[in-house]
């Protein structure tokens, strides 16, 4: 019984490969010459066809990409601070690029604070980073009107808990697309 | 130039009279909450009677229960265990021996009569000490009336001890949080002075936060993010929803009412500053107040309105600072604290109390408002924020973490401990304590 399964299994493994093999013959003597004129062009368009899917498909994957970035990618700030640092700058280019690459983009800029400190003057200083981190897109030639600024304060922390990395996360600068 | 003998006879008269009054004085004064460590006063209250010929009835040991906690609760009092005393109090004669005998300093008989569901309760104050009745009342009313009647009395007996009613008419408001979708759901809640009848005062399901009550207690003023920002709102307790005063691009932050009027102080930052403005309750913008180039929030005013104080990072930290309204003038109040925040004058006007950031952690601190004798009133694990002075300026109740989160506890105003207000699933910050006369009329 074993033996005959196997020897099923392994004709049906030849017959494909013969199969595969007969496939390629054929297309590799297409274009050698039995082809029409119109035949050959019809190919050569679909070819082109291909390639701009290809192309796009991969346009919009690198979109998909630079939007999932814009979004999920924060600005940090230090404790009690609301300049921006050099790497915040760097992330804020990038944010200015994008923008200007996606001139109907709205953005609402989050200020986010670490749970130390009273409620109160954490929501003043979340505003303060919202604004920084605007006033930095504006410099770089995003109008105005494209952007809203709103703080949490202390009310949305991305990381639950009081360890100095979970801080590091909260104080932060977040941009959500309207 | 020498005294006559006539300016000499007056003079003799002043001092005299100034003797007596002093000594009277010092006969009223039984406790100075200024006092750190001043003791608790003994106070015996006996089993309540049934006025003569009445019917023995369980209001008796009700009424009881609901003035010892009560007076319990102003930290003022050592209630004593009734198992001590030795035999029952007679209507109209008090053995002042015998309740000296067993440490009382203080005594308070009470003695009802029922019918039906009228309710009659007479309740007398002495003072074991002197052998003297200090103050007697006689309610009459139905039985539902009860805790009222005997809040009333609570705050006759502290009436005449220290010279003030108490918290027994107030109610303390307080932000609730609990985890949504999305986050925290912040709502404004209130609760009796000890904790009991909590209501649900906002439902907005998003952010509401600071709380303040107008000085009537009518209006409780408060910040939301009903409009996607935080915009101010003020509701009327007796009833409707919440109406939007103002919501000026920015933030809208910590509003209070000035006293004597219906304007509120609120923290905006429309001009570029985080600024504090006193705005109409219709959101007129009447004056800008304080003139920090970053972030002056959480006003407080002094009880005479004449000063405010409130937070501001000009000195580069978070800091209180004092304005005299009506020069301008401002000036730094906290030093040697890395952070401050959240001041609270107190209604007597003498002290200041706010949080302080000591190793790292927030403690209550007061302060005067001239800048001297701070005192740290909490420590240890979790810290406390957000202080508020009961209107009688004798307990604070603030925001702790001893348990992992955060819920609202009173002391008093030296830092006794009282005891834990809250104990609701969630967080409990912010409290904010009414003025007299919210949960019941006044006598």
């Amino acid at each position: 019984m074993k033996k005959f399964l196997v020897v099923i299994a392994v004709a049906a493994l030849v017959m494909s490969l013969g199969l595969a093999a007969g496939c390629g013959k054929e297309q590799v003597a297409a274009p050698g010459g039995q082809l029409s004129a119109e035949e050959q062009a019809r190919l050569e368009a679909e070819r082109q066809r291909r390639l701009r899917e290809a192309q796009l498909q991969e346009q919009e994957a690198r979109a998909s990409q630079l939007r999932e970035v814009f979004v999920n990618q924060d600005i940090h700030f230090d404790y009690d601070r609301y300049d921006l640092s050099a790497e915040a700058k760097q992330t804020l280019n990038d944010k200015a690029e994008y923008m200007r690459g996606n001139p109907a983009l709205m953005v609402i800029v989050e200020g986010h604070c670490d749970e130390r400190g009273s409620n109160a003057y954490n929501m003043a200083l979340g505003e303060k980073r919202s604004k920084a981190a605007a006033a930095y897109l504006e410099a770089m030639g995003i109008a105005p009107n494209r952007l809203e600024t709103v703080s949490y304060g202390e009310e949305r922390p991305l990381v639950m808990g009081t360890s100095e990395e979970a801080y590091a996360a909260n104080r932060r600068g977040h941009f959500v697309i309207k | 130039m020498r005294p006559s003998p006539r300016s000499l006879v007056i003079i003799g008269a002043l001092l005299a009279a100034l003797i007596v009054m002093a000594g009277s004085a010092w006969a009223r004064v039984y406790i100075d909450v200024t006092q750190p460590f001043s003791r608790r006063l003994p106070l015996a209250i006996p089993e309540f009677q049934p006025l003569a010929g009445a019917a023995p009835d369980a209001v008796g040991a009700e009424g009881n229960e609901i003035l010892s906690k009560a007076l319990s609760f102003t930290g003022l009092f050592d209630i004593l265990d009734p198992r001590g005393f030795i035999g029952k109090p007679q209507p109209g004669s008090v053995n002042y021996a015998m309740w000296s005998k067993v440490g009382a300093e203080l005594m308070i008989a009470c003695s009802y009569q029922t019918g039906g569901q009228g309710l009659t309760m007479e309740c007398r104050l002495y003072d074991v000490v002197e052998r003297r009745l200090l103050t007697g009342r006689r309610y009459d009313g139905v039985r539902a009336d009860l805790p009222m009647m005997m809040y009333r009395f609570a705050d006759e007996v502290m009436l005449a001890i220290t010279g003030e009613r108490s918290v027994f008419s107030t109610e303390i408001a307080f932000v609730g949080s609990r985890q949504g979708e999305k986050g925290a759901v912040k709502e404004i809640y209130l609760m009796s002075f000890d904790g009991s009848s909590i209501k649900k005062v906002t439902s907005h399901g998003d952010i509401s936060l600071y709380p303040g009550w107008s000085g009537d207690g009518r209006l409780l003023a408060y910040s939301s993010y009903q409009k996607r920002r935080p915009a101010i709102f003020v509701q009327a307790l007796a009833g409707g929803s919440g109406k939007l005063v103002i919501n000026k691009p920015g933030v809208n932050l910590t509003p209070v009412f000035q006293p004597g009027s219906n304007n509120l102080a609120v923290s905006m930052s429309h001009t570029g500053r985080t600024n504090i403005f006193l705005v109409d309750i219709a959101g007129q913008i009447v004056k800008h107040l304080t003139n920090g180039w970053g972030i002056d929030v959480a006003p407080s005013f002094s009880p005479d309105g004449k000063q405010m104080a409130y937070v501001s990072d000009r000195g580069g930290s978070p800091q209180i600072y004092v304005m005299d309204l009506a020069s301008g003038q401002q000036r730094r109040l906290t030093f040697g604290y890395k952070y401050c925040a959240a001041p609270d004058w107190s209604p007597r006007g003498d002290r200041i109390a706010f949080q302080a950031m000591d190793d790292g952690v927030f403690q209550v601190v007061t302060i005067k408002p001239d800048g001297s004798g701070a005192q740290v009133l909490t420590s240890g694990y979790g810290g406390a924020e957000d202080p508020t002075w009961s209107p009688d300026g004798r307990l604070i109740a603030y925001a702790g973490r001893q348990t992992g989160r955060y819920q609202i506890y009173v002391m008093t105003a030296n830092g006794q401990p009282i005891r834990r207000l809250t104990n609701l699933p969630g967080e409990q910050t912010d409290p904010a304590w009414s003025p007299r006369g919210v949960s019941r009329p006044l006598d």
